[in-house]
């Protein structure tokens, strides 16, 4: 038998960045000593693929598809909140259809992400069922999006001053009629592991963050809920239509992974509160403002008219020339504060797009979270933070 | 130039008695959008596009035509004025034809330009719209659209007040009008592509550039045309390293504002029959062993050389050679070649077409270096360095009966001649300087990579003997050290060389 007052030594692991059970490409060299965690050193960055240095090269309206794979579970919450602020610095007004829409793909992308979230955290702790339990839920969104924008996880749906296109017929009944099934999915996991002693036991009291932690390293999103703070963007600065919906915000108090999965899962039941009140207020009218300066005019003008082509070509060529500036706008995401610091010079590209990142922030408090705790508990901790490398990396 | 004080948009400023306000505008950098106003031509004022408010004035005036008063107030931008430019657009588009897709002005097109700017409405024209000659080959080098012709006459001006041979002009009136020669004789004048240049439209466009590439893909770089010795300031336009056209550049020292259409189309030179790499008696043959070759002549019988430039090189080749010719090789003249001459045509072209043969006398005299054309072989030592080789045959037989090591930018029949022949970059793959026949010197930039050196490479290579061979490592180097003395022009660095030139 050991003697506890032998020296222990000191092993450094690598783990990462391809791993089975990390999600995404993160590297940790976690110092043990024992089964505790002594230190953990977290690096990011095997997902950099330069969007920021990309977007000085393209032209405002083509950044789309690269901020699709910014958070890729959640796609077309980057592209709403590129878009605004977007539209920030230029000071266009979207038609109120275009906020509806936002607000229930958000809602949608929401509910998609925390379904991920869980599902992947959940199946590392053994719980297979609770994952395919919410892919099924995921599919439904998906097919959705699908029919909406012509891809499950690359719509680039989203333009500068309204959508690509307009919602199908019938496309509102559909996404009403999944959500009695999302619904049962989410009870479903909730009989699963809610009340399941070894999720509790895994989950409770592992992974804490405190609240001065969490708000000293810049947590933002679920994680900082978890910790007791109150703190949403679409209440504390309303964007789109969310001061006219009533939802609540779901607040944990021990900061834990256990505070974090139940934290989630109440979002995903709010989303859908939020889900159902849109398509009960939904707004005829278009979906693009008027202005063709900012949206390509009507195909019939383009093909027909020497003043379409002429706006039309000079919209491609030259891009859409966004006033000189500069805008930081963020929005809420699925994981917290997504930002978009733009300058524009006047021209069709931008001068800088910085992105504001939920879970480069989340990441920063890794190390505080696991410290202390034991090897297994790294697995719950790193799956509830949600980090995605797209839009940690960027 | 007495000058006066007026107001343009609330702003102030003084400008020269007498110019019109598009021109006092621009000082101001207030854009006044025209399509029929040209800088270098006389004033048409029939597109009315520039109309301004002007105080006291009830109604609009032609910023083209209406010269500046002292204490004028002008407005470029209340809303009668807005009206207007969006009216005038409205009416030229009536019956523009939708050709945006198709024609080669896109990108670099007035209408497009300013549809953007000062228009964006749409059209309340229903009708079909009027269809005219389209595609017509108006001449060899230039094609003419009707249907996008907005008759603003640049075209026609610019025949008769630049190159004075008037053969263009508007036939039928109103909507039935449209540009042509007399009798629909072809339009073949030397001068002709320049038409396309100024034409605001796509209505002229150049035939050999039709559909090749679109302008916003390519990099504009500042040189000159080595088609004489005018050196006309030109842009050269090219992407991944091709050369697609040259465009004049603005140089009022030179060429004004355009070229002639042999100069312009000399590109195509850049991208034929080059030499590459090196041959001995047209074999290929790697460089290091050429040029070792060359170098056991020069550093073991450097009384047997003879130097026989063709001036179609820069200033710091030249100065360069001179260098070698005085103090390696002891001579104290050298030889010159030319290429077939042209006519002097009173305009641009200048007889002389070796086009730096200016800087190559000037240097010669300032260097104190005799050179004299090649006539004779009795004189001529038995091992020859020939610097460019584009020369008229009477020289070739000359040379005949030497052993010839010559560096060269394209190969022929008497660069396959040579015991060795060396490959060396156009002026549009490197930069330096050159002089021209009315004495200005310009500098060039390098557009594209030719994979072969530069010649001041090789020379400063033979030159290595030398305590100052270090100064020799670039053409910046050379000129601020050495020419820029050399030609009295002690204050200009070559980095300083104005776009329009010195004169020296």
């Amino acid at each position: 038998m050991s003697d506890l007052n032998e020296r222990v030594q000191e092993i450094t692991v690598n783990m990462g960045p391809s791993h089975p059970a990390m999600h995404g490409t993160i590297r940790l060299l976690i110092t043990l000593v024992g089964e505790k965690v002594v230190r953990c050193d977290t690096q990011i960055g095997y997902l950099h693929r330069a969007f920021e240095k990309m977007s000085e090269a393209n032209k405002w309206q083509a950044i789309f598809p690269y901020t699709d794979r910014l958070n890729y579970v959640s796609p077309l919450m980057n592209n709403v909140g590129y878009a605004q602020a977007v539209e920030k610095l230029i000071g266009i007004d979207i038609p109120e259809r275009t906020k509806y829409i936002r607000v229930l793909l958000c809602e949608l992308s929401r509910i998609a992400d925390h379904l991920t979230c869980i599902a992947a955290a959940s199946m590392e702790l053994g719980a297979f069922t609770v994952f395919l339990y919410c892919m099924e839920g995921r599919d439904l969104i998906w097919d959705r999006i699908e029919e909406l924008t012509g891809a499950r996880v690359t719509p680039a749906y989203i333009r500068i001053g309204g959508l690509a296109r307009d919602l199908p017929e019938g496309f509102l009944d559909r996404t009403l009629s999944i959500l009695p099934r999302i619904e049962k999915v989410i009870g479903d996991v909730d009989a699963l592991l809610t009340e399941n002693p070894i999720f509790i036991e895994r989950m409770r009291g592992t992974g804490v963050i405190s609240q001065a932690d969490a708000i000293e390293i810049g947590f933002t999103g679920p994680c900082l809920r978890s910790t007791g703070i109150k703190h949403d963007l679409r209440k504390k600065s309303p964007y789109l239509v969310y001061d006219r919906l009533e939802f609540d915000i779901p607040v944990g108090s021990n900061g834990d992974n256990y505070d974090r999965y139940m934290v989630r899962m109440e979002e995903m039941r709010q989303s859908i509160r939020i889900i159902r009140q849109v398509v009960r207020d939904m707004p005829g009218g278009k979906i693009s403002i008027d202005n063709t300066m900012y949206i390509l005019p009507p195909k019939e003008v383009v093909y027909n008219t020497i003043e379409g082509v002429v706006n039309h070509f000079k919209l491609i060529i030259d891009g859409i020339q966004v006033p000189a500036g500069e805008v930081y706008d963020a929005t809420e995401a699925a994981n917290g504060e997504l930002g978009f610091y733009l300058v524009s010079d006047g021209g069709g590209k931008p001068v800088k797009c910085r992105v504001r990142s939920p879970s480069f922030a989340l990441m920063q408090g890794l190390e505080k979270m696991v410290v202390g705790g034991s090897l297994a508990d790294i697995i719950p901790t790193f799956g509830s933070i949600n980090m995605i490398g797209g839009e940690c990396d960027r | 130039m007495s000058e006066v004080l007026i107001k343009i948009d609330g702003r102030e400023i003084k400008v020269p008695e007498g110019i019109n306000i598009i021109e006092a505008a621009r000082m101001l950098n207030i854009e006044i959008p025209h399509f029929c106003y040209h800088r270098h031509l006389s004033i048409a004022a029939n597109c009315r596009m520039c109309l301004v408010e002007v105080k006291n004035s009830p109604k609009l005036l032609p910023a083209c035509q209406t010269k500046v008063l002292n204490g004028m107030e002008i407005f470029t931008n209340t809303e009668r004025v807005k009206r207007a430019q969006a009216a005038i657009m409205e009416f030229l588009f009536i019956n523009h034809p939708v050709d945006c897709p198709i024609c080669d002005q896109a990108g670099e097109c007035y209408l497009q330009d300013y549809y953007m700017k000062f228009d964006k409405t749409l059209s309340r024209f229903k009708e079909e719209k009027v269809k005219k000659r389209k595609a017509f080959r108006i001449g060899p080098r230039v094609i003419y659209d009707a249907e996008r012709c907005i008759l603003c006459t640049r075209c026609v001006r610019f025949m008769e007040e630049i190159i004075k041979r008037p053969v263009l002009g508007i036939k039928y009136r109103g909507n039935r009008g449209y540009i042509t020669t007399f009798g629909d004789r072809p339009f073949d004048d030397p001068y002709s592509i320049n038409t396309a240049d100024i034409c605001p439209v796509g209505a002229l466009t150049s035939y050999d550039f039709r559909f090749k590439v679109r302008v916003w893909e390519l990099t504009n770089t500042n040189s000159i045309c080595w088609g004489c010795s005018k050196n006309c300031s030109i842009l050269v336009c090219h992407k991944n390293n091709t050369v697609y056209r040259f465009l004049p550049r603005e140089n009022e020292n030179v060429n004004r504002f355009f070229i002639c259409d042999e100069g312009r189309l000399s590109y195509r030179l850049i991208h034929t029959d080059r030499l590459t790499n090196a041959l001995r008696k047209g074999n290929e043959v790697d460089i290091d062993g050429a040029t070792s070759f060359i170098n056991e002549i020069i550093n073991g019988s450097p009384k047997e050389v003879s130097i026989v430039v063709s001036p179609s090189l820069s200033n710091e080749s030249i100065y360069l050679i001179g260098r070698l010719a005085k103090d390696v090789l002891g001579l104290d003249a050298v030889y010159f070649v030319m290429t077939q001459k042209w006519a002097d045509d009173g305009i641009l072209k200048n007889k002389i077409r070796d086009f730096n043969y200016y800087g190559f006398e000037k240097i010669m005299k300032a260097m104190d270096i005799r050179y004299s054309e090649l006539k004779t072989d009795l004189q001529l030592k038995k091992n020859v360095l020939l610097f460019g080789a584009n020369m008229k045959d009477e020289y070739k037989n000359i040379l005949a009966k030497r052993r010839i090591m010559l560096f060269d930018t394209h190969r022929d029949g008497f660069v396959d001649s040579a015991d060795v022949a060396i490959s060396i970059s156009s002026i549009y793959e490197e930069e330096g300087t050159v002089i021209n026949a009315d004495g200005i010197l310009q500098r060039y930039e390098k557009a594209i990579d030719g994979g072969a050196k530069p010649l001041v490479v090789y020379l400063r290579d033979m030159l290595s003997g030398l305590d100052d061979e270090y100064l020799f490592e670039s053409a910046e180097l050379i000129f601020d050290n050495f020419l820029s003395p050399l030609l009295g022009l002690s204050e200009i660095t070559f980095r300083g060389i104005s776009n329009s030139g010195v004169k020296v």
